[in-house]
């Protein structure tokens, strides 16, 4: 520990904290503009100036680091001058336009002016008038508001690793922009966005919409996958503005991604169901929410009397609170008197490893999971570990991801060749001496080894069991997808297998169904039984939109979004959060359906979150004495038990291995309702290789037919760079695709044009 | 989604990529291979066009618009074609003062191009620079590797002249 003095303040720190660290912890703030603790330091504008005693030049505090017996004053009048004059530098070519910058309010370079006083342009002010970049769909790029901080270039470098801009030229035509002016491609995170302090990189879903001073917030979680990132919901009235980063709080470290960013309009939309919908003797009306939980009750209790409870399944979706699964689990067990209790997810693997566990990990394996595009935060994570910590890392996957750039070794072929190599690298951790021996040993040899992995693909999670057992230090990460994966499961909705449910549904088992948010029509593993669930006694659907499944419903009732009601989701890490309500849209929440029909057949079941926290406390044992505000489950086991070998082989016949791609602007059949992401990306398409597709002949944009054994469909291609030759892919959880995916994950096809 | 593969205006003519290919080869496990790469690359082929930039940060495992950060940052990079003589006219204080500004004119008669430009031929390249360490022979200026001093504006026309002559 050094001791140093900064305004008079003693502290001590430990040596090499930077100056301004120091102070904060003596409790004094110094003005920085391109300084960001989640970044190297760069020390590039000169507003963190201070003064150390003794010592005739000025130190940039974001840069410089303590020594001991160090005395530094942040303000004096020769610093104020300094201050201002680097101000005044920069808003020299500033346009000055900030009453159509969608910056005010919240700019830093506005505050730093009022802060250091600025009141007149004393320099002959040049303002540039460079045309706006709208070639990112989610980007405005303005280069004249630009103070070139660094910020944008740099998060994109060292966190997000695309380095999809850059500084261009040099000197004063310095500017932010890509390789020859191409279009602005990337990942449409918008880290960027979340790190400028100027207006010169703006959200254009937010654009021109409102101001920071008529929004009300709430802090909250993202609801759109399973890595559970902290967000702030700004809203105004009862519209949503903007789903922004909580800076340095959660476990996303203030970093999302271009779902939880860009795609929360389809809480505002227009497509939103408000009314239920009750269908008799084929026609539809349009009913009160109790005249719908009515028909829903007497069915039920119809089919109940006359079928038994064992015709009564309720399904629920990984997009529900764990109030609410813990609520729909004691309606269908305790009140309707059912143990068919559905999901898409299973108990059969548990989360192990944290996101910091993660990042601190010295040797990171990926098993044939695009998980930068499925998972972005844990792709984070992973890219800090490999990148920041150096940790090597060995990805697995049929063709190149975004993780190429920090993999240390990436292995890709067509699917076979990838699961043989798994299963190679698998048995060499198990001391086989093979051509991955080299790789295993750095696992085995690793203090922190972390494995991720697809846990909806048996071969993956046999293959990632065998790397546990053979090391058990190793530390693994099922990469869970929607928000509430995990904790359905843990509501009881995991111990039945989801092919029991569409058995039911094929043999006429299932008399009435209740299925809570879930779309069963873009599920594979229902996709082919879904349309029997439409002559059903009792099809109820709750949805917030009129997804294909609640077309087929005879009872459809409207719910509420995550940013409309409260409860708590379990994220991949086993992490339990709270969300917290913004606005109310007018419609119920799934917790009021549950206790609505609860009261109807007679039973008591609160939908207040807090009372069913209460049960769930005794009820439930993982969840007893859990911290509902970021408490980690500690679960029995990772592996259910010993995961049977499957034949990972591809199936069918065809000149393309086609396996299910991973998308980051789409986790499944919600998101599509966004219409921003919607228009980025619209419907499934086919990525195909630039060899492949020169070979036959195929261009971008264009339609073709995909055939294998037993599916066949249409779709626009897409070619790309990254898939490997005589391999093709389709997102999974399409309407569109589910029909393709349940014959297999990995399947043979040919292309007919 | 992440690499979309961008049409241009050379897309039909094929690129040959063999070359650029060795020389990433070689620098592969460098660090700070990127400066190297790009000068023999460049050597290679003349100038750093999309494709090759493309080409080079594929190889490299790199993001294109990094190396395009760099190439923009040196100005021994070029992303337009250049001629097959690059004629430097200096532009220093002695040579100025000696009438180099009426040679790069006389550059401009004779072949249509300013500083920094190239012929649509394709044969040569005004680059106008300061001082070369030649004061003593001013005007002095450059075409490649030869310099020629004490230069009359007409001797340079008849310099120019030849080398227009010569066989492209
Ligand atoms: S959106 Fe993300 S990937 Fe794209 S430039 Fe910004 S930080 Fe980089
Ligand atoms: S665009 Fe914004 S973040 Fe990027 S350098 Fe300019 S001011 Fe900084
Ligand atoms: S979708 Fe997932 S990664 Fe993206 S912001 Fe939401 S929780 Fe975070
Ligand atoms: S904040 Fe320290 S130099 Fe910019
Ligand atoms: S000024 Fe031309 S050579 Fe020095």
């Amino acid at each position: 520990m050094v001791t140093v003095k900064i305004d008079g303040k003693e502290v001590q720190v430990a040596p090499n904290t930077l100056i301004l660290d120091a102070a904060k912890e003596a409790g004094v703030t110094i003005p920085t503009l391109c300084h960001d603790s989640r970044l190297n330091p760069f020390g590039a504008c000169r507003v963190c100036l201070v003064e150390q005693v003794n010592n005739p030049k000025l130190q940039a505090a974001c840069t410089t680091p303590v020594t001991d017996k160090m005395e530094i004053i942040t303000r004096s009048e020769k610093l104020s001058r300094v201050r201002k004059t680097a101000i005044e530098l920069l808003l020299i070519n500033h346009p000055l336009d900030c009453p159509v910058c969608d910056k005010g309010g919240e700019c830093t370079l506005q505050d730093l002016t009022y802060e250091v006083g600025v009141t007149k342009v004393r320099f002959d002010a040049k303002p540039n008038d460079t045309p706006v970049d709208h070639t990112n769909p989610f980007i405005e790029r303005d280069i004249d508001r630009c103070v070139l901080c660094g910020r944008c270039v740099r998060i994109c470098d060292e966190v997000v690793n695309i380095q999809a801009i850059s500084f261009l030229n040099r000197g004063t035509d310095t500017i932010i922009g890509t390789s020859f002016e191409q279009p602005w491609n990337c990942e449409y995170c918008g880290q960027c966005i979340s790190v400028c302090p100027v207006g010169s990189l703006n959200n254009r879903i937010y654009l021109f919409k409102n101001r920071p001073w008529n929004l009300e917030r709430v802090k909250s979680v993202c609801g759109l996958c399973s890595c559970g990132c902290t967000v702030d919901i700004d809203y105004e009235g009862n519209e949503v503005f903007r789903m922004k980063e909580s800076p340095a709080e959660g476990i996303n470290h203030g970093y999302m991604c271009a779902k939880g960013r860009f795609g929360f309009e389809f809480i505002n939309s227009i497509k939103r169901q408000s009314e239920a919908v009750v269908k008799a003797g084929g026609e539809s009306k349009k009913v009160s929410f109790n005249e719908a939980v009515e028909v829903a009750v007497e069915k039920l209790r119809k089919v109940k009397d006359t079928a038994g409870a064992d015709a009564i399944a309720v399904v629920v979706s990984p997009r529900l609170t764990n109030e609410e699964a813990f609520l729909a689990g004691k309606l269908a067990k305790d009140v309707l008197g059912t143990s068919n209790l559905f999901s898409t997810e299973s108990e059969e693997v548990y989360p192990e490893a944290t996101l910091e566990e993660v990042e601190n990990s010295d040797c990171v394996t990926v098993l044939n999971i695009d998980v930068t595009e499925s998972n972005p935060i844990l792709g984070l994570a992973v890219r800090h570990a490999a990148r920041m910590g150096s940790a090597p890392l060995a990805v697995f996957y049929p063709g190149y991801t975004a993780l190429k750039r920090v993999a240390k070794k990436f292995v890709t072929g067509n699917p076979d060749e990838v699961r043989a190599s798994m299963e190679s690298y698998a048995a060499a951790v198990a001391g086989a001496s093979n051509e991955y021996s080299e790789w295993a040993a750095k696992l085995t040899k690793a203090e922190r080894p972390v494995v991720v992995f697809d846990p909806y693909n048996k071969a993956d999670v046999k293959i990632a069991q065998d790397i546990k057992k053979a090391c058990a230090k190793v530390k693994v990460v099922p990469a869970k997808s929607k928000n509430n994966s995990v904790g359905i499961v843990d509501m009881g909705f995991g111990a039945k297998c989801a092919t029991e449910f569409a058995k039911g549904l094929e043999s006429g088992k299932f008399k009435a169904v209740v299925v809570l948010g879930e779309n069963l029509s873009a599920r594979s593993v229902w996709t082919k039984s879904a349309s029997k669930a439409a002559g059903l006694e009792l099809l109820l659907v709750t949805d917030p939109f009129m997804s294909e499944t609640a077309a087929m419903s005879n009872v459809y009732i409207p719910v509420a979004t995550f940013a409309e009601k409260s409860g708590s989701f379990t994220n991949l890490e086993g992490r339990v959060q709270s969300i917290e309500k913004a606005v109310d849209k007018g419609v119920n929440t799934d917790a009021c359906v549950v206790s609505a029909i609860a009261k109807g057949l007679g039973a008591q079941l609160p939908a207040d979150a807090n009372a069913v926290r209460g049960m769930i406390e005794k009820e439930v044992p993982l969840y007893s004495g859990i911290n509902w505000d970021g408490g980690v489950v500690s679960y029995p086991y990772v592996f259910a038990g010993e995961v049977a070998a499957t034949d990972g082989k591809a199936k069918g016949k065809g000149r393309f291995f086609l396996y299910p791609a991973s998308l980051r602007l789409h986790s499944g059949s919600f998101t599509r309702w966004s219409p921003d992401l919607a228009k980025v990306y619209g419907e499934p398409m086919l990525e195909i290789g630039v060899e492949d597709a020169k070979e036959l002949g195929i261009k971008s944009k264009d339609r073709v037919k995909v055939k294998g054994e037993g599916f066949e469909g249409e779709f626009l291609v897409e070619i790309e760079k990254k898939v490997s030759k005589g391999c093709i892919a389709l997102p999974e959880d399409f309407v569109a695709t589910a029909g393709i995916f349940c014959n297999g994950k990995s399947l043979r096809a040919d292309i007919v044009k | 989604m992440a690499t979309e593969v961008k049409e241009t205006e050379s897309a039909g003519k094929e690129i040959d990529f063999t070359a650029c290919d060795e020389i990433c080869e070689k620098y592969k496990d460098w660090k700070g291979a990127t400066i190297p790469v790009l000068q023999q690359v460049q050597d290679a082929y003349g100038y750093l066009f999309s494709e090759i930039v493309e080409r080079i940060a594929d190889n490299l495992n790199m993001s294109a618009h990094q190396i395009y950060g760099v190439i923009t940052f040196y100005a021994q990079f070029y992303t337009q074609p250049r001629g097959k003589y690059i004629i430097r006219v200096c532009r220093g204080t002695a040579c100025h003062v000696q009438g180099s500004g009426r040679i790069s004119e006389i550059v401009n008669e004779e072949f249509g191009i300013r500083n920094g430009e190239t012929s649509a031929d394709l044969k040569f390249t005004l680059e106008e620079v300061s001082c070369i360490g030649a004061c003593g022979m001013a005007p002095v200026i450059m075409i490649n590797n030869k310099t020629y001093g004490n230069l009359k504006p007409e001797d340079a026309r008849k310099i120019f002249r030849e080398y227009a002559q010569l066989q492209g």
